[in-house]
């Protein structure tokens, strides 16, 4: 039932471009696509406890790796665009063990710094990656020799990238690597003491991240034909993250609700991008101050009310009770 | 007797030219349940966070089982069977009993997410489900399997902490304070399970703890650690009468004695 | 120093010297705005532990008072620049019990609720003043040759009223109850609550003057560069750095640490261009953050 239901949703969300091609749709849809899997990357450092600002260098050197990849060695699309995840996944494994080291704050600033250092990178080498004007070009995703122009074809390519990248993010959480890495994240200490080399997780969980953003960079590289350095810098992480408030941080299911709401506001505001920015400075203050965990958890606790009225009244006095007790431990 | 289990030899410790542990030598026999005692600051934490490899040591030596664990992480360590368990209630609060046990069973088989992709892991994974049921039978846990480990009392939480380091199937166990926090009848009863588990299962236990009455009710021998240096290592009644502990006690903090 | 020096340099000594004459009095009157940026950052930090990702928009504040108390109002500079802090400071005050209070000891939680603060700012801004870049006129022009090297006059006034902020922030830091009180939660925030400072107080205090001298540091460099919404990131950038140079939290770090910056930051864009100089700074605050992460003067853990 639940799975026909699925199919039923994903056969609709593959056919409407072909029905309904309007180019301004369609082209939501894409960026739509393109946001679901950067703030799934997202997530994931979020669930390790660590704020990362470096996602947007991530992004733009799977971006940037691709798009030199086809340009100046002519490696086929498909190559080409694995190896854009590759490229920053090499990075993060790189930096991961050194930087994974350091925790919290100094963490979000150091990955910040290191953005910035990758972002300047993309302007001062010139010869590379064409400075401040970047690189224009890119050729269009092919497969077999087939190029992909049409927009609704972009889109099927966005919404199966979003859709994989969001069964792979669900099936770690749901395995024993996503019950190890809440188990570090929640104790850490603990983890360690029976048997988990929590370093390497943390690692393979920071390269997978970065992988699906620079997956996330190489698609973006493609579909636009165009990137300079300034769509990789601060403001791109900070956008992962406050998809991520919006929908909710604590399920997968977050970062999509998040993505679907949010991406399309800058359309809806188009004549205003001012008005578009304030009110996302404004959601996300209110967000934190009155629904901390997301559109998910208040949907979550709808359902939880909707079913706790239901089944038996007794129970609110016995979760009273619990809290006294939890109370008196924690004295 | 046969071979030693553990086998510390001058293990040293300094922080910053201040020294915490100084030249410490001991074993400690298979099954066997030594008690490690001394005044606050004595070195006691520090001696326990060098063993499992928390903290590196200065100089010194660490053999388990037959084999030299200097220098190896604290997962390491618990990997090759030694494992600790914590003086606050250690757990995953916002886990159930039943999880909380099932990972304990279950970390030692994927210590590296490269392991994740071992055959064996299925497996491992069922029997460490089994494994959870049997520690929650063990350890009297059975009406609050399905309660999150955060929401139970304190006696209890302590009690879970230790079924997780059991759940890893230890050749040894290392207690940090085990009766901390607990009140005198949970303490006793902390101190059979510690019985149990050595008879049940062929554990032996390396115990730090500040209850003097509740080491020497436990424990076949003491030692007794003084400004970071070994003072006494003999059974607990010949402790109760050496003028030395006595000394370190009534001369320092009184406090614990 | 072994750096090369750019081929078109004359290579006599009298040429070096005044190279370098101009390359320290640059470095020192930058440092000097970096301080106080980073000073704010720093104490708030140190006192509420948020990371303060909203203080480039204090700085921009400042700005925008400048531009409509002098710039339209024509009112005295001096006078403006004093009224503008005030005002950014009352305002920091306003920011940190209505919205900010609620995140204090929630790390994450906090820096993201100062991105809000910012992007919410930043937008305002670019809707009531527009986005172009606009300009009030210099309070003094020409320079100031001292031979070996050339100061422009404003800058100058600008290193002398800083000088003047920072000696007031000093005298209340040693010598006040409440400057006494903000070092004490610095240092250690559990032992001052135990000694019975109110952070319902301090921490309020310490926002606003945090916000105070970031919106004198706008306020003062409003002349010298345009005022427009996006004006506050670079400032914040560089007292990101500072406060990592100097450590996360410590006060005679931000000074040290903007003033190293500007140094530094002088030395390489003179020799090469401020790209290089800027990605010198993020370089040089990931090697610390990697081998001393509680920064140069920072408390270790």
């Amino acid at each position: 039932m639940r799975l026909a239901a699925a199919v039923l949703i994903l056969v609709g969300l593959a056919a409407w471009p072909f029905i309904y091609d309007q180019p301004f749709y369609v082209h939501m849809g894409v960026m739509m696509g393109l946001w679901v899997a950067l703030a799934l990357s997202m997530n994931l450092m979020l669930r390790i406890g660590q704020l990362s600002f470096a996602h947007g260098a991530f992004m733009g050197l799977g971006a940037y790796a691709s798009a030199l990849a086809t340009m100046r060695l002519g490696i086929p699309f498909p190559i080409a665009f694995l190896s854009g995840g590759l490229a920053a996944a090499s990075v993060a494994a790189l930096v991961g063990p050194i930087f994974l080291r350091i925790r919290g704050v100094y963490f979000a600033l150091l990955t910040f710094a290191f953005g910035e250092v990758v972002v300047l990178t993309f302007v001062e080498w010139v010869e590379v990656f064409g400075g401040n004007n970047g690189l224009f070009g890119i050729p269009k995703p092919s497969l077999f020799g087939l190029q992909m122009t049409s927009r609704p074809a972009f889109y099927l390519f966005a919404l199966t990238f979003a859709v994989l990248s969001f069964i792979a993010v669900r099936a770690i959480y749901n395995s024993q690597f996503g019950a190890v890495i809440t188990s570090i994240d929640d104790n850490e200490m603990l983890t360690r003491s029976i048997g988990i080399d929590a370093p390497r997780y943390r690692l393979a969980a920071f390269c997978f991240s970065a992988a699906l953003a620079g997956w996330s960079g190489a698609f973006y590289a493609h579909y636009l034909t165009f990137i300079s350095p300034e769509a990789f810098g601060f403001w791109t992480p900070v956008n992962m993250v406050v998809i991520n408030v919006l929908g909710g941080i604590a399920s997968p299911w977050g970062p999509v609700v998040g993505a679907l709401l949010l991406v399309p506001l800058p359309e809806i505001l188009r004549d205003a991008k001012e008005y578009q920015v304030l009110s996302y400075g404004i959601l996300l203050m209110i967000f934190l101050l009155f629904l901390p965990d997301g559109l998910v958890g208040l949907a979550r606790r709808w359902r939880g009310r909707w079913r706790a009225a239901r089944s038996a009244e007794g129970r609110s006095a016995a979760g009273l009770e619990q809290g006294k007790r939890e109370k008196r431990a924690a004295a | 007797m046969s071979v030693p289990i553990i086998e510390v030899a001058g293990l040293t410790r300094r922080f910053g030219g201040v020294p915490a542990v100084t030249e410490v030598s001991f074993t400690c026999a298979r099954q066997e349940i030594l008690g490690i005692i001394g005044p606050n600051g004595a070195g006691k934490t520090t001696l326990f966070n060098l063993i499992t490899g928390s903290i590196p040591a200065t100089a010194g030596q660490i053999h388990f089982d037959g084999r030299d664990i200097t220098g190896s992480s604290p997962d390491q360590v618990a990997r090759l069977g030694m494992i600790r368990t914590f003086q606050a209630a250690t757990i995953f609060r916002h886990e159930t009993v039943r999880e909380n046990l099932r990972r304990g069973a279950l970390f030692g088989h994927i210590g590296r997410p490269s392991w994740l992709l071992r055959g064996s892991v299925r497996e491992a994974s069922r029997a460490a489900r089994e494994r959870a049921e049997e520690l929650i039978d063990f350890l009297g846990l059975v009406d609050c399997a399905e309660q999150e480990g955060g929401n139970l009392p304190y006696g209890r939480q302590k009690i879970l902490g230790l079924g997780i380091a059991l759940a890893a199937r230890p050749k040894q166990l290392l207690m940090d304070e085990p009766a901390a926090g607990l009140n005198p009848a949970e303490t006793r009863e902390m101190g059979e399970l510690i019985e149990r588990i050595r008879a049940e299962f062929g554990i032996g236990v390396v115990l730090v703890e500040h209850d003097v009455a509740m080491v020497c009710r436990t424990c076949s021998r003491i030692i007794v650690l003084n400004y970071g240096k070994l003072i006494a290592n003999a059974s607990p009644d010949e402790i109760r009468s050496n003028p030395e502990v006595i000394e370190a006690y009534l001369g320092g903090d009184v406090e614990d004695a | 120093m072994t750096a090369p020096w750019p081929a078109v340099l004359p290579h006599c000594c009298a040429g070096r010297h005044m190279l370098l004459a101009q390359i320290l009095s640059n470095g020192l009157m930058t440092g000097l705005v970096y301080v106080l940026m980073a000073l704010g950052f720093t104490l708030i930090f140190g006192v509420m532990r948020i990371v303060n990702f909203a203080h480039g928009e204090l700085y921009m504040l400042g700005g925008f008072a400048t531009l409509i108390l002098f710039g339209n109002l024509g009112w005295n500079y001096y006078l403006t620049v004093v009224v503008a802090a005030f005002g950014v400071g009352l305002f920091g005050v306003l920011l940190q019990s209505l919205l900010l209070k609620h995140f204090i000891g929630r790390e994450l939680s906090g820096m993201i609720m100062a991105l809000a603060i910012a992007i919410t700012l930043q937008a305002g801004a670019n809707i009531i003043f527009g986005p172009e870049e606009q300009s009030v006129p210099r309070p003094v022009t020409g320079v100031l040759d001292l031979g070996a090297a050339v100061v422009p006059y404003d800058r100058l006034v600008v290193g002398g009223f800083t000088l003047v902020i920072l000696a007031a922030f000093w005298f209340f830091l040693q010598f006040t109850r409440w400057g006494l009180a903000m070092r004490a939660v610095t240092q250690d925030s559990e032992m001052a609550a135990v000694q019975g400072v109110r952070p319902g107080f301090i921490h309020p205090l310490a926002f606003g003057i945090g916000s105070l001298l970031a919106g004198g540091a706008g306020a003062l460099m409003a002349p010298i560069y345009t005022i427009y919404s996006y004006m506050g990131e670079l400032p914040m950038l560089k007292a990101f750095v500072v406060v990592i140079l100097g450590g996360l939290g410590s006060i005679p770090g931000a000074v040290l640490g903007g003033l190293l910056l500007g140094l530094v930051e002088s030395f390489f864009a003179t020799m090469y261009s401020t790209t290089v100089a800027t990605m010198i700074g993020f370089a040089l605050v990931i090697v610390i953050l990697i081998f001393r992460p509680r920064g140069l003067l920072g408390r270790t853990a």
